[in-house]
């Protein structure tokens, strides 16, 4: 599990750190308070375990590039990613988990030494006895000179628990909530495999469709296929769902096939409906509890701490976050504290901001 | 049963609470011991502690919401100090008593009219003095067997030192632990299985 992350250099951040993560994490601030760039930065991380999205089959450094406003790859953008253009620092990140290890990670914005190619712009670096080493075996100093090509196995051994937690870190933001054709390639079969199929179908029936009975492919020309949910009188291509049940499946589909790893989960509250978003809420902490996958959400939804507090899961925070000239400054909550609040018609959304804590 | 705040599927009465969301867990809690084909509602309505409240939240949901009539009030007995006080808060608010039943100690059923709307109000007293404390308490002693201040913080530290939740703690009530919520659960799905045959 990650305990604490420290960002440098990337986004809007310039310095910050955040501790005490637990196995749910539920992070918000006002707009612009570095929230999307924290799950980014995690994700980031996880691109030295494995650099391929594996439901979006893409690198995941022109995900963090790409999903926000869909303005190009990191190659065509990258520059914008580092704090103020200051692209003669590096982007570094650090994680310490309840291992007690702590991985220390950077991205540098050039890397001397190295044949140029496309790829060496999308290099992210593992620290470990003042060596920084890339998952390929690349060895650099600290003026982010290449000093010898070699084998990680080293640092492979070492942090292998915490390289097996990250490889597949998920990030469940907007664009897979509208994007099924990721879902139909990458996770159902993975979920049918399983008959987890089930699971959602309940969901679905539970909290949108109460005449939902399946989920199922069908041919939508040659070589073409949908994924349909089956009525009891029609079928209704997943596409054609009302948005919130769609926002909901997916969110569903991928979880239910994660294990202990770490899923990034954007404002899931979007398009739904408190119904749903009551179902779809129980169903991530269930699923989280049982696969033990720690969890960050980044909300602005009220709904969800209230629907939280009655859920009540173990080992659950609330992180509110401000950003004041490139620093983070968080404070963290627990639901009891939540609770007193909201009682008190409080609203935690703004006590960072109005009472200057 | 199923507790939700809203449903797709009809709902068969609506809960109102008379305290925190403690209330609201460990109903939810014992609820889902019962006939899971039953969704209850509890509507998302801010309003205070207390009986007086609970009823005026009764009110609003009687004047904008239509079927069903049925409410289940969760509240503390120090809100209901006796019968009478029962009786007598209930038509201060405006409510014609038809029918008053003492289900046992803990548990009423009120049949009632208010203008052309007559309603059921199950009422499920916690506490066996006070709060609902001395319910987990009461758990605690009969299945862990340790004695614990009931308030708010003897029960948290409790829960905290065997890093054990309320939910896990309400998945053990019975009759002796919890009368008030068992009881009015009870007679409630007798009700409505009476009324479907």
């Amino acid at each position: 599990m990650i305990t604490s992350l420290s960002i440098n250099n990337f986004r809007g951040i310039k310095t910050g750190k955040i501790e005490g993560f637990a196995d749910i994490n539920i992070i918000i601030g006002a707009n612009g308070a570095g929230k999307s760039t924290i799950l980014e930065a995690i994700y980031a991380a996880s691109a030295w375990a494995e650099s391929i999205d594996n439901i979006r089959r893409q690198n995941k450094f022109d995900v963090i590039a790409y999903r926000r406003t869909e303005r190009g790859s990191w190659n065509e953008s990258r520059s914008f990613l580092w704090y103020s253009m200051n692209t003669g620092q590096n982007i570094e990140f650090t994680l310490s988990f309840s291992s007690g290890k702590t991985m220390n990670f950077i991205i540098p914005y050039t890397i001397r030494g190295m044949l140029a190619s496309a790829d060496m712009n999308k290099m992210i670096f593992l620290g470990k006895n003042q060596h920084y080493v890339s998952p390929e075996g690349y060895f650099i100093d600290e003026r982010n000179n290449v000093i010898m090509r070699g084998s990680p196995v080293e640092i492979l051994d070492f942090f292998k628990e915490e390289i097996e937690f990250l490889r597949d870190c998920t990030l469940i933001d907007k664009m897979l909530y509208t994007r099924m054709n990721f879902i139909e390639e990458s996770v159902w079969p993975r979920v049918f495999a399983k008959r987890l199929d089930k699971i959602v179908i309940n969901l679905i029936r539970e909290a949108y469709e109460p005449d939902a009975e399946l989920i199922s492919y069908i041919s939508t020309g040659l070589g073409k296929h949908s994924l349909t949910v089956g009525l009891s009188q029609t079928a209704v291509r997943v596409d054609d769902l009302g948005d919130g049940a769609r926002t909901s499946m997916a969110l569903a589909l991928i979880l239910s096939t994660m294990n202990h790893t770490v899923a990034l989960i954007e404002d899931p509250e979007i398009h739904q409906h408190p119904t749903g978003l009551e179902k779809i809420l129980s169903f991530i902490i269930d699923v989280a509890q049982l696969n033990k996958i720690q969890i960050f959400i980044t909300t602005q939804s009220i709904d969800i701490l209230r629907f939280l507090i009655m859920i009540n899961p173990a080992n659950c925070k609330i992180f509110t976050l401000r950003r004041r000239n490139g620093a983070i400054q968080s404070r963290q909550f627990t639901l009891d504290e939540v609770e007193s609040l909201l009682e008190s018609r409080i609203d935690i959304r703004r006590i960072i901001e109005e009472l200057q804590i | 049963m199923k507790l939700v705040e809203a449903s797709r599927e009809k709902v068969q009465a609506y809960v109102i609470f008379g305290n925190g969301a403690l209330d609201k867990r460990v109903f939810k809690t014992i609820a889902s011991k019962f006939n899971h084909k039953v969704v209850l509602s509890t509507p998302f309505i801010e309003h205070l502690t207390g009986l007086s409240e609970a009823l005026k939240a009764i009110i609003k949901l009687m004047d904008y919401i239509t079927l069903p009539f049925t409410y289940i009030i969760v509240i503390d007995r120090e809100h209901v100090e006796s019968e009478e006080y029962l009786r007598g808060v209930t038509k201060e608010y405006g409510f014609e008593i038809k029918d008053f039943t003492k289900i046992d100690e803990y548990a009423y059923m009120l049949e009632v009219k208010r203008g052309v709307k007559t309603s059921r109000i199950y009422m499920a007293i916690n506490g066996f003095k006070k709060s609902i404390e001395e319910n987990l308490a009461q758990v605690i002693e009969l299945f862990y067997g340790e004695k614990v201040d009931p308030s708010k913080d003897g029960i948290k530290k409790w829960l905290q030192s065997k890093n054990i939740s309320d939910i896990e703690l309400a998945q053990k009530a019975d009759e002796r632990t919890f009368p008030g919520i068992i009881s009015a659960i009870k007679r409630f799905l007798e009700d409505i299985s009476k009324a479907v045959h």
